[in-house]
């Protein structure tokens, strides 16, 4: 499912159905654009519009060389990580510093942008940007960046 | 009362106005615009069917242009017909509306979309309150561009597109059908009929006994045009393929106002064909025709929508049963039946699905065992094979009625060069010349000129039609085939200046236009030709649409007194002269499709430019 929107997002004329509203129903099996051409694969347009699809990412809690053995140990789950499928992030306990996996083993990642400290968190979070389309392009510019919390 | 009547056309056109300037984005702003119209429409509507109570209103709205034979005047007439289909379309297009206000949400063509359905509410209702052919001819003719549009709605794929300009090619045979029936009407009549005097029993038979010939073409000429604009038999073959734009729309058009407009027209005319019982059994066998051909189709079909727009054609074809015996009462019934149940059945078929799948599960039949085939089975195949390939008419309509026009049209390629521009500039001044000189030329000689002229404005008419490389040669040669036309006429007889004036200058300005634009995109865009698509709207929509309008206006579309004009110009034909007749009406036929034509190849269809999403051509 994650699949087919995905690639119904990426595309949505050539592999998804386009826009449900010339869509005719054929035989109870397929769906067509109308009385000629292709059957459509994929989703719809108006289906697909809705989220963003984006790649999972796994936050664990654990010491980095864990975290990378056992992801090792299965080779049929490792393809998942190795070929950034899933994004993998592993947060050392003791340190809190967060390592991120990319090109098969971990580091340190350093926050782009500079942590804030702050007391009304949901002051924080009424008062952000604000995005204007839910397109992707404008999603991405949502300001609300992710933060650690010290207690 | 009387005053509300134009009201009903023109308030959807003000309306339509209004919509062009809402910004595209703003739905709520639109959508309370055009239902708020609307709904005060349909309460006109209302006012005029029952308060007038089904009086017979006859006026004369305004005179465009006058001379002592000819009088291009809009009048409006009401009765019980004219009561029954707006009402229908005041019903339906709000149902429509307030149905695609949720349906077309966040789609970029939503503007667009309630702009065209204004325009053909507009349009179908000038249709039906109009009271002489001329004013039914403008409904008509706004009626069948709309359609165009709204097929072509998603521009950027190639299939509608394509389809498009196949329903308008058969909606401009209607509309030539229509001019002739207006034509040789002016000329049995010696002036412009109005619809209530076709009621005069007596001047009608008198017509018919005298000028046998004439009277009969017309009614030949009008059953045509009914059973082209309702898909009747052997032009059943537009309708499905005409389902290519939002499924509200399909419902509108195809499902019930416009395929319903060839009974509104016969039934508008039925006292000047009624007694003759030729034209009664023509109708009775279209539509005895109609319902084989259809309904069987309409059984083969593997998708809904042609299945309901061939269940359609063929309950139209057993309304022309009806009206040809008279039953105007049931066919009237029978109609507005048709249309709502239509319009339901397309509205919620992209639905089928959740009302069939539980009826396919728990009703399941397994198939016959197998055995050799009795001759039933092999009747039954042969029949299902007939009906799958929808009788054929779409082949054999290519190839006896397309085809042969195309390829006079290849074989002219010489005029696409410097040579053809000298020819015809030669041939120009030459025909200036005489024109111009006082000559008097002998009868035979004159009776020639007039034919060359009008078959080479038909040759390059058809020249343009074929023509795949240069778009600027196939714009010049539509403008040249059209002052060849007026050559023409001018050298057959008497042509005042005045109505020179009506008939060129709308064209003219559009010619001019027109020629600007296209050299405006080919200066932007490095191989512009006609030999596939380019879908150039996507970066110039407003090019395109100053284009789109400069080729109806030189086309002869009601936005220009060019298309006074052209009716203007058929009054200078003799009722005799069926060669030069003929070759008008080509001349015609094929300038509105060469030019929209070349619209759709240069700025429909799927964009040739590859940095966004394009679809694939077979979708």
């Amino acid at each position: 499912i994650n699949l087919e929107y995905y690639f119904s997002r990426v595309d949505n004329y050539k592999f998804g159905a386009g826009t449900k509203l010339p869509h005719n129903v054929v035989g109870l099996f397929a769906v067509a654009n109308s009385s000629d051409g292709d059957l459509r694969p994929g989703l719809p347009l108006q289906m697909i519009e809705v989220h963003d699809p984006v790649r999972l990412l796994l936050v664990v809690e654990q010491r980095p060389d864990i975290v990378l053995r056992t992801v090792q140990s299965e080779p049929s789950m490792y393809e998942w990580f190795i070929n950034e499928w899933v994004h993998l992030i592993a947060v050392d306990p003791d340190s809190r510093e967060i390592y991120r996996f990319r090109y098969g083993a971990f580091e340190r990642y350093q926050p782009v942008s500079a942590v804030q400290q702050t007391e009304n968190l949901a002051a924080v979070i009424e008062n952000a940007r604000e995005m204007e389309t839910s397109h992707i392009t404008d999603a991405t510019r949502e300001n609300l960046p992710v933060y650690t919390l010290n207690q | 009362m009387s005053n509300l009547l134009p009201l009903l056309a023109g308030l959807p056109l003000l309306i339509f106005f209004i919509s062009l300037f809402v910004p595209p984005k703003q739905e709520r702003a639109l959508t309370g615009i055009v239902t708020g119209g609307l709904g005060i429409n349909l309460l006109l509507t209302l006012l005029m069917c029952f308060y007038a109570d089904w009086q017979f209103l006859d006026q004369k709205l305004l005179v465009l242009y006058h001379t002592e034979h000819f009088e291009f005047s809009i009048r409006v007439l009401f009765d019980k017909f004219s009561a029954v289909f707006t009402m229908l379309g005041a019903i339906i297009i709000l149902l429509v509306s307030v149905f695609s206000r949720y349906y077309m949400h966040r789609d970029p063509g939503f503007r667009r979309f309630f702009s065209m359905l204004l325009l053909f509410y507009s349009a179908y209702n000038l249709l039906i309150i109009s009271g002489n052919f001329e004013t039914l001819f403008i409904g008509w003719e706004i009626l069948g561009i709309t359609s165009f549009l709204l097929i072509a709605f998603y521009r950027d794929r190639y299939l509608p597109v394509r389809n498009a300009l196949k329903v308008l090619s058969y909606y401009r045979l209607g509309d030539i059908c229509l001019i002739l029936a207006m034509w040789m009407s002016h000329h049995l009549w010696h002036r412009n009929i109005s619809f209530s005097e076709l009621g005069n029993t007596g001047e009608v038979s008198n017509l018919f006994s005298q000028h046998y010939a004439g009277a009969m073409f017309v009614a030949v000429m009008i059953l045509i045009s009914a059973a082209v604009k309702s898909a009747q038999f052997p032009f059943s073959t537009w309708l499905p393929r005409a389902m290519e734009g939002p499924t509200s729309s399909s419902a509108i058009f195809y499902g019930s106002l416009a395929s319903h407009l060839g009974v509104f027209l016969l039934l508008r005319t039925y006292d000047y064909w009624s007694h003759e019982i030729l034209i009664k059994a023509g109708v009775f066998v279209t539509g005895l025709f109609t319902v084989i051909v259809a309904g069987g189709t309409g059984r083969v079909q593997s998708t809904v929508k042609t299945q309901i727009a061939y269940s359609s054609i063929a309950q139209i074809g057993l309304i022309f049963i009806e009206i040809s015996q008279g039953w105007h009462t049931l066919a009237l019934v029978h109609t507005c039946g048709n249309a709502f149940l239509r319009t339901w059945q397309l509205l919620v078929s992209p639905s089928v699905l959740n009302y069939l799948i539980h009826d396919m599960f728990f009703h399941f039949k397994p198939g016959p065992r197998l055995r050799t085939a009795t001759l039933t089975d092999r009747l039954r195949n042969a029949l299902y094979i007939l009906n799958l390939r929808e009788w054929n008419l779409d082949r054999l309509h290519y190839r006896f009625l397309w085809t042969p026009f195309k390829a006079i049209g290849h074989r002219l390629n010489f005029l696409r060069g410097r040579t053809g521009f000298l020819l015809s500039g030669l041939c120009l001044l030459a025909g200036i010349w005489l024109l111009q000189s006082k000559i008097v030329l002998p009868e035979v000689v004159l009776r020639l000129s007039v034919l060359f002229y009008a078959l080479s404005g038909a040759l390059m008419v058809l020249y343009a039609l074929a023509e795949r490389e240069s778009p600027v040669s196939v714009w010049i040669h539509a403008v040249a085939s059209q002052l060849f036309i007026t050559l023409s006429v001018m050298l057959n007889s008497e042509v005042p200046a005045s109505q020179l004036i009506w008939y060129l200058s709308g064209s003219g300005v559009a010619s001019v236009a027109g020629y600007f634009a296209l050299r405006w995109l080919i200066v932007r865009e490095s191989d512009v030709h006609l030999q596939r698509f380019h879908g150039h709207a996507y970066e110039y929509p407003r090019v395109a649409a100053v284009f789109l309008v400069c080729c109806l206006g030189v086309s002869g579309f009601p936005v220009s007194p060019t298309f006074v004009g052209i009716d203007l110009m058929f009054t200078h034909v003799d009722s005799g002269q069926i060669v030069l007749l003929l070759l008008l009406a080509v001349n015609f036929l094929f300038l509105e499709l060469c030019l929209l034509r070349m619209y759709v190849r240069l700025f429909l269809g799927p964009h040739q430019k590859e940095y966004h999403e394009v679809a694939f051509r077979a979708s």
